[in-house]
């Protein structure tokens, strides 16, 4: 009998276990939105989603002004553009040769290599974009007449792109993989090329899990903080334009908080309005993306 | 149709000449970002060293100059002779002191030798001085404080949602919750943790302790993820074959599923744990950018760790901490190279089990 008992408690010390996921959730919800709730109570929700221009500063007579974060928004989409425009092609054509033309040998040398790429800290990737990639990017400019500034959103974005896209392809990877021989056998059998059967078949029966890591990669390159940190700067420019320096909403949270640290003043509490934002926006991509992934499984084992 | 064949066929080469490209590009990337860093890095473990008799007493460092009366014959060099010396970078050098630094190397009384205090010393506002031990010793405190916290609370996680949980709604939103908690912007711990350990609890803030609780709290979801695959993976006859002789469930659990699983749990936990090392945005919510020269002796005392001090070092204007970053990344990408070939020599262990 004694064992029963034991065999319930252990159980349960599991199941507080289990909980505790639900818990941290809860907990970043809860704090994010609490103080977020206090930021907006000193500053209107209208002001910050719809500012233009982002300069937080307490004025003398206690009002708190500047905080219009759109340019941050602005900042962000457009180094995520980039990022993406760089990591989903190289990304994606990187799985389809891995899983679909390359001899076992090569997989085996190649995916250990690129796994090695999606482990390096992105401390290392913001180092790599302004000791060498942003100089470089600027003699490149100074050849076509072009003024780069040296925290451009260009070298952030390509080197989030450099970091998006292993983890990109290793999704898809998995994805390809999964599919069931017979696809491919049934197209060629057809007298399809290969790349007709990747095209045509093997690429659409895999779009939920494509898309799916294309939304999670999207989702991690918004709240990738320390490339944009190093590369980007804080100038808080609404522009789309990539040669000139933005700022993103990761970036200002970071510089907000590494600041003065009076817990009760607005710039402070603007970062978790900040944060807020961001939690919203990656959680409804991941959302999105999983419910992807669980369609693909449903249909391909 | 010959015609419409050919072109067919020359699409395909196309489609997989761009694939070949794409991989090469990934391999370029790869390959210029660790050629880089070699390249700046490796000179941070030398230093530049000047025959004390000989040697101006500006061109040496600070703190070597005070030790000049000691019996000491080879003193640590200057910032920026170091540079010139090693990379003939004049700096704010005068041409009659680059003309002494020639003249100190016509007659062999300047010398590079291997920097053992870049591993052995903290950090320190003058470049040639600084290393990296303080950040060293407190990425170790602050990863045994993650492990203690991600490890019985994830294992246990799993091992209830793998071999436990029932079919409902609860239990869906828990799966639910790890997956997408996985996803969640590493920077956003870091909010958590800034809320929760530091204004709530009143944790002392820029120590181990609330480093590796946030960590932790960052890492749970992917132990949860990796433990449970590898519980999955183990066989359902073995179960069987155990309950068939009358083991508790506990029993079976514990005498034979978990062992059955536990290369694949570590090989998780060493992963994430690599992942944690090489974490920084959280921290530096937390308040763990300030410069602390002094390694710590506790979890409670003020740390910095070795990521957050190559962050710092890569903002500080002096020349000679470019290759000191390099240096302290270098340091970084072989301790995690290290636990990675670890992770995946286990791993790589276990499979050659099952096989036979």
């Amino acid at each position: 009998m004694r064992s029963l008992w034991l065999e319930k408690t252990v159980r349960f010390f599991f199941f507080l276990c289990a909980l505790s996921a639900v818990v941290i959730s809860i907990g970043i919800g809860v704090t994010l939105l609490g103080e977020a709730l206090r930021f907006f109570a000193r500053v209107s929700i209208i002001d910050f989603l719809f500012g233009l221009t982002w300069a937080p500063h307490t004025l003398p007579s206690g009002e708190d002004v500047g905080f219009g974060a759109v340019p941050l928004f602005t900042g962000t989409i457009l180094i995520t553009l980039i990022a993406m425009a760089v990591g989903l092609p190289c990304g994606l054509m990187v799985a389809i040769y891995l899983s679909e033309y390359a001899t076992p040998r090569m997989r085996n040398i190649f995916k250990p290599v690129l796994e090695t790429l999606a482990g390096i800290p992105t401390l290392v990737y913001g180092f790599f974009a302004i000791t060498t990639l942003a100089p470089f990017l600027r003699r490149v400019g100074e050849v076509f007449h072009l003024s780069l500034s040296t925290e451009s959103a260009l070298s952030a974005g390509i080197v989030m792109g450099i970091m998006v896209l292993p983890y990109m392809s290793s999704l898809c990877e998995d994805a390809l993989h999964r599919l069931p021989n017979s696809l491919r056998e049934c197209s060629i059998g057809l007298g399809a090329t290969a790349s007709e059967t990747i095209i045509r078949v093997l690429l659409p029966a895999a779009f939920p899990s494509i898309m799916a890591a294309f939304l999670l990669s999207l989702s991690r390159a918004i709240g990738e903080t320390m490339i944009v940190v190093m590369a980007a700067g804080l100038a808080a420019n609404l522009t789309f334009n990539p040669l000139e320096a933005v700022t993103t909403v990761t970036v200002q949270i970071v510089s907000l908080l590494t600041g003065d640290q009076e817990f009760d003043n607005a710039k402070t509490l603007a970062a978790f309005g900040l944060g807020f934002v961001l939690f919203i926006l990656t959680f409804f991509l991941n959302i999105l993306a999983l419910q992807g992934v669980k369609r693909h499984r449903r249909i391909y084992g | 149709m010959k015609k419409t064949l050919r072109k067919r066929h020359r699409r395909e080469k196309y489609f997989k000449s761009l694939g070949l490209a794409s991989l090469c590009l990934a391999l370029l990337f790869l390959g210029t970002i660790f050629g880089n860093i070699l390249i700046t890095g490796i000179p941070a473990f030398f230093r530049t060293e000047i025959l004390a008799k000989a040697a101006p007493s500006d061109f040496l460092n600070p703190h070597a100059k005070y030790a000049l009366d000691e019996e000491k014959k080879w003193m640590t060099a200057s910032d920026e002779v170091d540079m010139y010396y090693k990379n003939d970078e004049t700096g704010n050098l005068t041409p009659e002191q680059v003309k002494t630094i020639q003249s100190l190397e016509a007659h062999d009384q300047i010398r590079l030798t291997f920097n053992g205090a870049f591993l052995t010393h903290s950090d320190s506002r003058e470049p040639e001085v600084a290393g990296i031990w303080g950040g060293l010793l407190g990425s170790l405190l602050t990863l045994i404080v993650t492990f203690l916290t991600a490890f019985p609370l994830g294992i246990g996680a799993a091992i209830y949602l793998e071999e436990f949980a029932p079919k409902n709604r609860l239990v869906h939103l828990i799966e639910a919750n790890v997956n997408n908690l996985a996803a969640v912007p590493s920077i956003l711990f870091g909010l958590l943790g800034l809320v929760a350990f530091i204004h709530f609890m009143g944790f002392p803030r820029p120590s181990a302790l609330v480093g590796g609780l946030t960590l932790g709290l960052m890492s749970l979801p992917v132990v949860i993820v990796t433990t449970r695959a590898s519980l999955a993976a183990v066989p359902y006859a073995l179960k069987e074959a155990a309950m068939g002789l009358g083991a508790m469930p506990l029993q079976v659990l514990f005498h034979h599923v978990i062992p059955a699983a536990l290369p694949g749990i570590v090989t998780g936990i060493i992963l994430s744990l690599a992942r944690a090392l090489g974490e920084t945005a959280p921290l530096l919510m937390i308040g763990m950018v300030a410069f602390i020269a002094t390694p710590p002796s506790s979890i409670l005392d003020p740390t910095t760790v070795l990521p957050v001090q190559i962050f710092n070092w890569s903002r500080s204007p002096e020349m000679g901490f470019v290759e000191n970053t390099s240096g302290a990344i270098l340091v970084l990408l072989f301790v995690l190279v290290l636990l990675n070939s670890i992770a995946i020599t286990i791993r790589k262990k276990f499979e050659l089990q099952n096989v036979l």
